[in-house]
């Protein structure tokens, strides 16, 4: 301990060691990067957290994960909203043109000099300023006008005037929002939780780092591109001169801006896996910031378990191979069942596994049982629904996953440490998890096969091959056995963060303040 | 609601000049066809009976129909505003068979309304028995008619519009026609009750013919005040404006005092009458080409912005409406200054023609003046309306009440030579004060339509964030490999 403060029972008003920054996730949304979150949070027993979670406009959410006791507090943002302002006060209609113009210039080039310039002027009028002023003034829609001219000149104004609304309201938003004392703060994406970290590294002059799980601007980018709401304007990229969509430019060039500035004002930036690496270059990090911690899972509870012989291996039971996840459009689940089909042909005896809850979207869960029906596999396909997967690692030979979208799927680890190869498509970071880091030295070799996206014959030919060679399936179980003993323990991963925190939370905090200039 | 505007347009635009006259003809009744009515109502006992006749009761007729008009506007201007809106909300949302139902609740209530203040104010009266009891019909039925009067830009059957009022007019004239010679307060109530009823009936009939509907849902006018307080506002100030200046100077020295305790000051009521009349040939032409006029460009630009267009396009159908609002200026104000310029240059041609003495040339001269401000004013509020301005709406309107108080108040003061300047002068500064509003309005008509006006922004309430939570924190010791760092 450098700071000589107490170990124990320290005081919640006392400042915290790292700030943790989440948006749409921990601890109100159960799921991945929440779970990260509350792991990472609870083997850092030694360090004070407050969290400052972005959440939905909406009533107030519900808890879904008990506070660790060294969390000190949750202060809580309302995404894409500023307050209202004070209704006297009135601001020069030159210190508003100024402001739009850093936002417009924050907007359009990510630099983090704008976000300075914005941070000193806003900040002796943070409790003044809000919507009235910053929104709603003719000023502001001025502003509005010349970034139509500029970004989106014959597109929908009217998309393009909300699309404005809630990407200025959200800029602004976050950087009159709360910020909470802090040695470090931390945030686990980019967007507004990344915003506001770039500006409480140039207010406080803190350091920032960023652990991203998946790469939420890309993320965002789908979102938009997708929008039905977003579509009046899509008709002109359908021909051949034809410019794209104008509106959704400028959502998607604000998330990246918005990234950009993340990224430059956060050291380091840590992501799960190598795959991301050049997303992230593309949105502006600096390479030389840039690490890897992947998740890693409890090794010892995996390892433990006992596998049971199947019948190519003098065993009762017969081969089977499994899909772990939810039934869900995303997880592909109609391909991994026409692969099945396929893959049955070769070996009619096997079994698949479909282990996961099927509640989530009743539609597509019922269209894969009907799929099933029409595939006519019934007899060798069971939908178990939720299981305990500790129970059935050791009966399963394969591991397969189907995804379209990925980030770093856990069941190839705890698969993997229990034996267990995988096969799955080359999203995220399944290619690294299977065949292992560029920087995997020695090179321990494959895991099992990696298959491009919606294609049932290689994912069947793939799931044959292990199926019917089982000196091969065991030499791929035995890799991914090794490969997450090397590197994706849980307790050495939690040490790379402690270490990290402990580098950072004891940094001078005004050298800090040049960063990213 | 423009509806009889474009019936009228219609009709003007058949290329003849029978069509031209019969147009702005009926837009002078769908504008001011209650207030032509009672003007043309208050000339026919003379012009039927002579002046020799009956002076004294005709005096008290007028007296009490004056003081019925205008009780009955300040207690039912705000319900028919709100009526107006709500009826146009319930055209827009295609709810028309909700219509019936909510004149019929807005017009029981202005009927309460009008009758908890008439009748105590009646009771005040030295009236015979008889005159009280017709007095306060009619003080219901006016108040019918005034509740009928947003009801007839709805109605598109200008013919038959036209045709109500000239059937009361005729059923009042019949009724002194073959009354006595010297018909008594009573008498002369009782004809004027029964042509407001004829007047009345026949529209109701066309509102039940136009909107045939439901009955239930008659409470609807209630939620509306409350929504729309601020246009009932605005109604309320306005009506009181518009007649305060009269009360004023009903306390001048120069004022009647009548048998019933009823007071009047009859060169400046009937100036400030003729001057009113005078305005509404100006109004009609708003009608029928302004307003529908007005209304399209903001149908265009609302339409453009709804329907995704750029910016550019937007601004163009936003400078329309500029144009067409300096256009529409143009055409009522040559109308209204060749209406006021022959009251102005000529005023004893006038007061000759309806038997009023020549000394109060002076007076017709200033109220005619005024009342084209006024006239104006309501013009370029109904502008504002379509920016749905209501709080400058109310600024106008309480402005103009302030300024004609105080104005009449103080020519009060200086004397006989100086009545109606007041109200000219009060006029005069709310027009300019309108005036630079709506210029305010057309260049920020844009800023209006996305942010100043948009219930979306306007309205939107921000979202609290939950409440912050604080946790006593427990640390435990950092673990061996960071110790000493």
């Amino acid at each position: 301990m450098s700071d000589g403060r107490p170990a124990d029972g320290a005081k919640g008003d006392e400042i915290a060691d790292v700030c943790l920054i989440v948006e749409g996730a921990y601890p109100y949304v159960q799921g991945g990067v929440s779970s990260w979150t509350q792991d990472l949070i609870l083997n850092q027993p030694h360090l004070r957290f407050h969290l400052l979670v972005i959440v939905a406009p909406g009533p107030a959410p519900t808890l879904r994960y008990k506070l660790p006791a060294n969390v000190c507090g949750v202060t809580h943002v309302v995404a894409a909203e500023l307050p209202r302002g004070r209704w006297s006060w009135r601001v020069s209609p030159e210190l508003l043109r100024i402001i739009h113009e850093f936002v417009d210039d924050l907007l359009a080039y990510g630099r983090v000099d704008d976000l300075r310039r914005l941070v000193l002027i806003l900040g002796p009028h943070r409790h003044a300023l809000g919507r009235r002023q910053l929104l709603d003034s003719p000023e502001a829609f001025a502003a509005f006008q010349r970034l139509y001219e500029r970004a989106c000149a014959g597109a929908s104004t009217l998309n393009a005037f909300w699309g404005w609304r809630t990407l200025v309201g959200g800029l602004l938003g976050a950087l009159l929002a709360p910020l909470p004392p802090a040695r470090v703060y931390h945030t686990i994406s980019t967007g507004y939780a990344g915003l506001i970290a770039a500006r409480a590294a140039v207010e406080t002059g803190r350091p920032a780092l960023i652990t991203e799980h998946g790469i939420y601007t890309n993320e965002r980018r789908l979102e938009i591109l997708a929008a039905p709401w977003l579509a009046v304007d899509d008709s002109d990229a359908l021909t051949i001169e034809g410019t794209s969509n104008a509106v959704k430019q400028l959502w998607i060039d604000a998330f990246v801006a918005y990234a950009r500035v993340c990224y430059a004002a956060c050291d380091p930036i840590i992501t799960l896996f190598e795959g991301n690496h050049p997303l992230q270059v593309e949105d502006g990090a600096d390479p030389r910031r840039l690490s890897v911690i992947p998740n890693g899972i409890d090794l010892r509870r995996y390892e433990a378990i006992v596998r049971v012989p199947n019948a190519r291996e003098g065993g009762s039971r017969p081969q089977c191979v499994a899909l772990i996840g939810r039934v869900v459009p995303i997880k592909d689940i109609k391909t991994f069942l026409r692969a099945c089909a396929l893959m049955l042909r070769q070996v009619p005896d096997a079994m698949c596994y479909v282990l996961g809850p099927a509640d989530e979207d009743p539609p597509y869960a019922a269209a894969c049982h009907a799929l099933v029906d029409q595939l006519g596999i019934g007899g060798r396909v069971v939908f178990t629904g939720m299981v305990n997967l500790m129970e059935w690692f050791g009966k399963i030979d394969v591991v397969v996953l189907t995804s379209l979208s990925e980030a770093q799927p856990l069941v190839i680890l705890e698969g993997g440490a229990a034996g267990v190869p995988s096969i799955a498509t080359d999203v995220g970071a399944c290619r690294e998890l299977i065949l292992g880091r560029s920087d995997e030295a020695p090179r321990l070799g494959t895991g099992g096969r990696v298959t491009p996206l919606g294609n049932p014959a290689a994912i069947a030919a793939a799931m044959s091959e292990l199926l019917l060679d089982e000196p091969l399936r065991q030499r791929c179980g035995e890799v991914m056995r090794r490969r997450v003993r090397d590197w994706y323990d849980k307790d050495s991963l939690h040490r790379r963060y402690a270490s990290l925190y402990e580098r950072l939370r004891t940094m001078p905090g005004d050298d800090d303040a040049e960063r990213g200039r | 609601m423009a509806g009889i505007g474009f019936a009228l347009r219609d009709l003007l635009r058949r290329d003849s000049l029978w069509s031209v006259v019969e147009s702005h003809l009926h837009g002078l009744v769908a504008v001011a066809g209650p207030w032509a009515f009672t003007i043309v109502s208050m000339s026919l006992p003379t012009l039927l009976l002579g002046p020799e006749h009956g002076g004294g009761e005709r005096a008290e007729f007028v007296a009490l129909l004056v003081a019925i008009f205008s009780l009955t506007l300040v207690v039912t201007n705000p319900v028919a505003i709100v009526l107006t809106r709500l009826t146009s909300d319930l055209l827009y949302e295609q709810r028309e068979d909700r219509i019936l139902a909510a004149f019929v609740g807005a017009w029981l209530l202005a009927l309460a309304l009008t009758m908890a203040v008439a009748l105590p104010g009646l009771s005040l009266l030295a009236l015979d028995p008889a005159a009280r009891a017709w007095a306060a019909l009619l003080a219901g039925l006016v108040a019918t008619s005034w509740m009928l009067a947003p009801m007839l830009s709805t109605l598109r059957r200008f013919r038959a519009l036209t045709a109500a009022f000239a059937a009361g007019s005729a059923a009042f004239a019949a009724a002194l026609w073959w009354g006595p010679p010297s018909p008594s307060l009573a008498h002369l109530l009782a004809s004027f009750a029964l042509a407001t009823a004829v007047t009345d009936a026949a529209i109701v009939a066309l509102l039940l013919r136009a909107f045939p509907g439901r009955t239930d849902g008659i409470d609807a006018i209630v939620p509306a005040l409350r929504r729309y307080r601020e246009l009932a506002l605005g109604a309320g100030l306005y009506a009181v404006g518009i007649w305060i200046d009269k009360w004023w100077m009903w306390t001048a020295p120069e004022h009647v005092d009548l048998a019933s305790g009823l007071r009047a000051f009859p060169a400046y009521d009937a100036s400030l009458f003729i001057a009113t009349v005078a305005t509404v040939p100006a109004l009609a032409v708003f009608v029928v080409r302004a307003e529908t006029a007005l209304h399209e460009r903001c149908s265009g630009l609302f339409g453009a912005i709804g329907g995704h267009a750029d910016l550019r396009t937007i601004w163009a159908a936003s400078a329309e409406i500029g144009r067409t609002v300096a256009a529409a200026a143009r055409d009522v104000g040559l109308v209204l200054a060749a209406v006021v310029a022959l009251l102005v240059v000529a005023p004893d041609l006038i007061l000759d023609l309806l038997g009023l003495p020549h000394a109060d040339a002076y007076l017709l001269r200033f109220c005619a003046l005024g009342a084209a401000f006024q006239a104006g004013v309501l013009m370029l509020s109904v502008v504002l309306f379509y920016f749905d301005a209501r709080s400058l709406v109310i600024a106008i309107h309480a402005t103009f009440l302030v300024a004609n108080a105080v104005g009449t108040w103080a020519t009060l003061q200086l004397g006989l030579p100086w009545y109606g300047v007041g109200y000219l002068a009060a006029a005069m500064l709310t027009f300019v004060l309108a005036w630079v509003l709506v210029d305010r309005a057309l260049r920020k008509a844009l800023f209006l339509a996305f942010v100043g006006r948009n219930a979306a922004v306007r309205d939107a309430q921000p979202h609290a964030p939950p409440a912050d939570i604080r946790t006593p924190c427990t640390v435990s010791a950092p673990p061996p490999q960071l110790r000493g760092t």
